[in-house]
């Protein structure tokens, strides 16, 4: 309770940390769906898009850490009530609750789609939502400390399963990344739309670092995350190229695809499974960071000083949210590949940015008329 | 505290829910080993599955008490106007439900395979169920009647089939790889033919034997439009470098001499010059002499170099008639299509609609270099006096 | 909660004897002197008069068989009482050390402060001046004495009751290592650990709870390494406790636990002197209470628990190499047959195909549902495995012959449970026994259970589910302010996933006490010495 800014979750985590629960949160879904639309524009460079779209995701990255070193303790909405005003503040606070309330909503639609196209056919979706979001909801009721360490534990079991794609290293064909750039630079760019917007999620670092303790060694960490991030999604895309070569655009989960492919001994063979594994414990680590900057983004909005009675009913709210807007994997799978970047990428990148020049703007003129 | 009683509730509830959406048990799944299709009738498509029954399957003490001596799997069939609507009429004919999970074999009949399988192909990668690893093959004559057999040796036939791919020795292709191929750049493919082997003369029954592959069938955009010999598979294979165990016979000056294993690395390079296009196939095999028919002794230096000249004429012979009959065909499994592309995209991007014609054009030339490495155990020719070896 | 909030409303519920014992028995704890949810009942001075003295000690004791009344008289004009529980004072030492010089003695009027220094020959007495003193001293076994015309009594340190002998504790035996284990007896169990620290900062605090059973318990830590702020806290938890008895170091564990809703034990208990001694060095806190060999020790993380005394006395190669066998079967014993009953239902293409034709073929003519099947073979195991801890020993080996050949052969046999199931099951329990401490064992076995019935219901999606929580709830729990899982979270993983070699583990773990970082000079990994290595 120091300083101006109250605090609302006194939990303390480490950098380290927040950058390990940023690449679960970026890489969640961006595992699975990535390839195939940078894939659908970028034909054989689509493994280039993730290494550009480190440009976006770095300056997301430099705008939320030079926006919280501007107002140390402050998450998003509370110092954008400062930089452009009261009411303004406020009325940004309230869409990005909406906003964040609707990107949770589609991640847990994502996650209930891909369960119930391949593994859990019957299975009613809403179940798998509904678990998945208390499953959340008990990690945000817990506090960042309780998100961040679970986050460190569920991690590896993460992690693990993309090691299982070595598997299938006789099947690589190099020569699938050549003819290198056929159809020039555009293609590119367009496939790296998907991932840009993916990484531009790294703006909910801005809800986690009014907890950080060791703030000097955030920099160096979250940039660190950026580049893991970069390398585990190109390696997988690599993979996917090298395995499945042309015929990549066409998977609708080409990592999926990928896994089914695996077969070693006649004994490890229809790994699957293992990528459904994965899929649930990156899933839950996304939804509950994205859940989590929701609540906050709503009781900072209100100036409340304790979240806690809200995110069941939030929890209530997102999976409305996740049925409610989608009405079929179609309109999703559209979503994501076209609207879906834009939207993102504007209250995720262009949003802040304008926000950090307003804020500039404020300091170079309190310093002219001081 | 309340957080664990909440916990608990909700499992409760979910598991009060959720029943058996998705749950089935091991006894309620048919277990499909093979699945053929055939051409039916009126333009139908004829499914027959090969289901493996558990109860036959002889092992451990327990099922010799339950039964046992029967036929270990059942072939079913049903007729419909594609593969789900074929597959969904035979489900009815099932008591429990079909899964796919373990079907490893796919064969296309031989005039279903004529009519062109692409259509029926997108069930199989699209349905969630089928394996990417399943091996496709097309069979000479109808495609059920290799299913039908009762292998001496292995389980199922279908079985047989795989365990003959596992090897190696020949042409293998998984259902990935074709949907690849009928994506990529020549759309052309070749899938390996199955024959029927003829009964050995202890058979009981014309049943007791199994299906083998020989030679392949020519898919162009999924049609069956050719038919590679063994032999010529043998130069097509070599040029697709996929082969992993294989030996070659060749003769010299009359005698053979047998190689095994032969060890190939083969390098495709493209050039365009104007309107000539052409490949050099750069192929460096090796191997070690397993017997020998002639009077060489490969110690001899002199001797070496002569076999090691019919060996490198032998190759080259192979993968020349091989290129020369696909050309022939019109028909590029040997993906060059692939070579040009990588190599010269936009020269490839103006050709890539008459493919086909393009790659009957292609002046191919083949560069042997080879390489005899080990004698085996003995040196001079067995089996005969000294003297005669000069 | 109720307990702190009203202590008279409950205690006036069980105190319905005579005034002075109830009197006595709202004796204050020592501790009880810092919280002031108690106020401080009074204490009863001893009378001056002899008779009143005894009236009222004779009544306390009244209807005790076991109450020994010696009185006699001394020298010319006094008159001595000696009181003591037969059994539990050592008579012929009060023969000898008391009542003979006493009886010999023949002079004239004496005060108890000459009796106790000149004439009575025992090593250790005490002087006493109220009831309840007198009474906590006597129900030790300590005999106490009286003298005419004074407001004091002595006791006399000549308690013998009759104690186990030191034996290897069966729980936790070792291959390696010291042999002794606690027993029943808190002063022996107390000396155990004194012999291996013998550093004075080794602190044994002594308090009582019960309002019965007046069970001394000891809170031990080494003043300097624990953190002032825990001992406080574990002597404020232990102050909480209102009860009537206390039989066993578990029912201290269940009233300070954190979280005691959990299945996880969040304080450890063993009966060994060097585990106890080990973490004490770690900074930690032990209690230890009378009557039971298991010593609590507090704060825990989950990483100690699955962690056994010989890891620290073998080789550490091999201790590394054992703890990953045992994280890893701990997982097996967890999860194993939830695994296999999701392979069952919901994924059977992840089994190789032979192998999933012969689990068919071995389940043919099982007529239960795999989850039904899993939930019967392992309530049975359990069953089998609890009957096995209770039964006599002569009947166990029975129990387990029945148990193999009527469970494994006879069932699978009749078609009633297929025979992977059976492995399955025998897996799990042999995994089970992996587990180093019992204690970690039975949360493990009991949220297998749950882990069945989620993988029964929806697969591998089920099983994560259901990880996912625990993981959740184990983050979430603490151990006295510690998170339960904090080694991992601090990255102090030395000593968790390997076990590093001890001339490497030179910090003391970071979770205890912020002073005194280093437990041993830096760099003592052992190398050829300088000069020999010159020549």
């Amino acid at each position: 309770m120091k300083g101006m800014g109250f605090e609302m979750d006194n939990g303390k985590i480490t950098s380290f940390q927040v950058s390990l629960l940023m690449y679960s949160v970026i890489l969640a879904t961006g595992f699975i769906t990535i390839p195939a639309i940078s894939a659908h524009y970028a034909m054989n460079d689509f493994w280039l898009a993730p290494v550009l779209a480190i440009l976006a995701g770095g300056s997301v990255l430099a705008i939320s850490i030079k926006l919280h070193q501007l107002y140390p303790n402050k998450n998003l909405i509370q110092y954008s009530e400062r930089i452009i005003g009261k009411v303004p503040g406020k009325i940004l606070g309230i869409i990005y609750f909406q906003f964040f309330v609707f990107t949770c909503g589609i991640v847990s639609r994502e996650y209930a789609e891909f369960v119930t196209g391949n593994f859990l056919f019957k299975t009613p979706m809403f179940c798998l939502v509904i678990l998945m979001v208390l499953l959340a909801a008990f990690a945000v009721r817990g506090g960042v400390e309780l998100i961040v360490r679970s986050t460190l534990l569920l991690t590896p079991l993460f992690i693990l399963p993309l090691f299982f794609l070595l598997l299938l290293l006789p099947d690589f064909d190099v020569s699938n990344i050549l003819p290198f750039m056929s159809h020039g630079f555009i293609p590119v760019i367009k496939g790296s739309l998907a991932p840009v917007s993916w990484y531009s999620e790294f703006l909910i670092i801005a809800y986690f670092l009014p907890s950080v303790i060791d703030q000097n060694k955030t920099v160096k960490y979250s940039f660190l995350s950026l580049l893991a991030v970069s390398a585990s999604l190109t390696y997988v895309c690599l993979v996917a190229l090298f395995v499945l070569g042309p015929d990549t655009a066409n998977k609708v989960y080409p990592v999926l695809t990928a896994f089914r492919y695996i077969s070693r001994a006649d004994f490890f063979e229809n790994l699957e499974a293992l990528l459904l594994a994965m899929w649930v414990v990156g899933n839950f680590i996304k939804i509950a960071a994205v859940y989590y900057a929701a609540v906050l983004s709503f009781t900072s909005c209100f100036n409340l000083k304790d979240y806690k009675p809200f995110v069941f009913p939030i929890g209530i709210l997102i999976v409305i949210h996740c049925f409610w807007d989608i009405p079929s994997f179609f309109k999703m799978a559209g979503f994501l590949a076209t609207v879906g970047s834009f939207h993102l990428s504007t209250f995720m990148l262009v949003v802040p940015f304008l926000l950090f020049i307003i804020a500039l703007c404020r300091k170079q003129w309190s310093k002219l008329v001081s | 505290m309340r957080r664990l009683m909440l916990v608990i509730m909700i499992s409760a509830f979910v598991l009060s829910l959720t029943g058996c959406w998705d749950r089935t048990e091991l006894n309620d799944l048919a277990l499909i080993s093979a699945t053929a299709f055939d051409k039916g009738n009126n333009n139908k498509i004829l499914a027959t599955v090969q289901v493996i029954i558990p109860q036959n399957q002889g092992s451990g003490q327990q099922t010799a008490a339950i039964g046992g001596g029967g036929p270990r799997a059942i072939t079913r069939s049903a007729e419909g106007s594609n593969i789900e609507d074929a597959l969904s009429k035979l489900q009815r004919k099932m008591p429990r439900r079909l899964f796919w999970g373990q079907c490893k074999i796919f064969i296309f009949g031989e005039e279903i395979a004529r009519i062109g399988i692409r259509e029926e192909f997108d069930y199989l990668v699209r349905h969630p169920q089928p394996r990417e690893r399943a091996y496709l093959m097309v069979s000479k004559g109808k495609a059920s009647e290799a299913l039908n057999l009762i292998p001496p040796i292995e389980r199922t036939s279908s079985e047989a089939l795989r365990e003959i791919s596992n090897l190696r020795t020949g042409l293998l292709v998984t259902m990935e790889q074709m949907s690849m191929d009928l994506k990529g750049d020549s759309e052309s493919n070749a899938l390996p033919m199955v024959y029927i082997l003829p009964p050995s003369k202890l058979a009981d029954k014309p049943v007791q034997t199994i299906p083998y592959m020989k030679g392949a069938a020519v898919l162009k955009k999924g049609k069956l439009s050719g038919e590679l010999t063994e032999k010529l598979l043998r130069g097509a294979l070599l040029i697709d470098n996929v082969a992993a165990d294989y030996s070659i016979t060749f003769d010299v000056g009359g005698k053979q001499v047998s190689l095994h294993p032969v060890k190939t690395k083969v390098r495709l390079t493209p050039h365009i010059e104007g309107n000539n296009w052409s490949m050099t196939i750069k192929v460096q095999s090796e191997g070690s002499i397993v017997q020998n028919n002639s009077r060489m002794n490969p110690m001899k230096p002199e001797d070496l170099k002569e076999m090691n000249l019919a060996f490198r004429n032998d190759i080259h012979r192979r993968i020349e008639a091989a290129v020369v009959y696909l050309q022939q065909l019109k028909a590029d499994t040997i993906h060059f299509a692939t070579v040009y592309h990588k190599k010269y995209p936009k020269e490839w991007e103006r050709v890539k609609e008459q493919w086909d014609e393009q790659f009957a054009k292609i002046k191919v030339t083949i560069e042997v270099k080879t390489d005899i490495k080990k004698p085996g155990l003995i040196n001079t020719p067995g089996g005969m006096p000294y003297e005669e070896v000069q | 909660m109720k307990r702190i909030g009203h202590p008279h409303s409950v205690k006036s519920k069980f105190m319905r004897k005579s005034r002075l014992l109830r009197m006595i028995h709202s004796k204050p704890e020592p501790t009880n002197k810092n919280s002031n949810q108690r106020e401080e009942a009074p204490q009863h001075p001893l009378f001056s008069s002899l008779e009143q003295n005894k009236q009222q000690l004779e009544e306390v004791y009244s209807k005790c068989s076991d109450f020994i009344i010696r009185s006699f008289p001394v020298g010319d004009s006094n008159q001595v009482v000696i009181y003591y529980i037969d059994g539990l004072a050592n008579a012929s030492r009060i023969e000898q050390t008391i009542v003979e010089p006493l009886m010999g003695f023949n002079g004239e009027t004496i005060s108890i402060g000459y009796l106790a220094q000149h004439l009575i020959t025992s090593a250790s007495s005490k002087l006493v001046v109220t009831f309840d003193e007198a009474i906590k001293h006597l129900s030790i076994g300590e005999p106490l004495l009286l003298l005419n015309d004074e407001a004091q009594a002595i006791t006399f340190g000549l308690s013998n009751w009759q104690t186990r002998s030191i034996e290897e504790p069966t729980a936790e035996s070792v291959i390696r290592g010291p042999r002794e284990g606690f027993t029943e007896t808190l002063r022996v169990n107390t000396s155990l650990i004194r012999r291996i620290i013998k550093s004075p900062l080794l602190k044994m605090d002594s308090l009582c709870i019960g309002e019965y059973t007046q069970t001394n318990i000891i809170v031990t830590y080494i003043e300097g390494l624990a953190a002032a702020e825990l001992i406080s806290e574990v002597k404020e938890r232990l102050g909480r406790i209102r009860i009537d008895g206390i039989l066993e170091s578990g029912y201290i564990e269940e009233l300070i636990e954190d979280s005691p809703l959990s299945p996880f034990p969040q304080i450890l208990s063993t009966e060994r002197p060097d585990v106890v001694s080990a973490n004490l060095l770690e900074g930690r806190v032990a209690i230890l209470t009378e009557g039971t060999p298991f010593a609590l020790i507090a704060p825990i993380t989950f990483f100690s628990l699955m962690q056994s005394a010989e890891d620290y006395y073998q080789r550490f190669l091999f201790s590394t190499a054992i703890r990953w066998l045992r994280y890893f079967f701990a997982a097996i014993s967890l999860l194993l047959p939830s695994f296999y009953v999701a392979l069952l239902t919901f994924h059977q293409e992840m089994v190789p195909g032979s192998l999933l034709i012969s689990m068919a073929t071995s389940r043919e003519a099982v007529p239960f549902p795999a989850l039904v099947e899993a939930l019967l073979m392992e309530i049975t195991f359990e069953a089998l495995r609890e009957a096995g801890v209770r039964l006599p020993k002569q009947i166990g080996a029975a129990v387990s012959i029945v148990g193999a050949l009527v469970i494994g052969q006879a069932a699978v046999q009749a078609g009633l449970v297929s025979a992977p199931m059976v492995i399955i099951v025998a897996i799990t329990g042999i995994s089970s026994f992996m587990i180093p401490r019992y204690i970690t064992g039975l949360p493990i076995r009991l949220l297998r259970f749950p882990f069945i019935l989620l993988a029964g219901s929806l697969g591998l999606l089920g099983i994560m589910s259901g990880l996912i929580a625990l993981v959740l709830h184990l983050c979430s729990l603490k151990s006295f302010h510690v998170p339960y899982l904090s080694s991992v979270v601090k990255s102090d993983l030395k000593d968790i996933f390997i076990r590093s070699p001890i001339w490497m583990m030179d910090a003391r773990p970071d979770l205890v006490t912020e002073t005194n970082k280093y437990r041993q000079a830096q760099g003592q990994m052992p190398k050829p010495s300088q000069g020999s290595n010159d020549e």
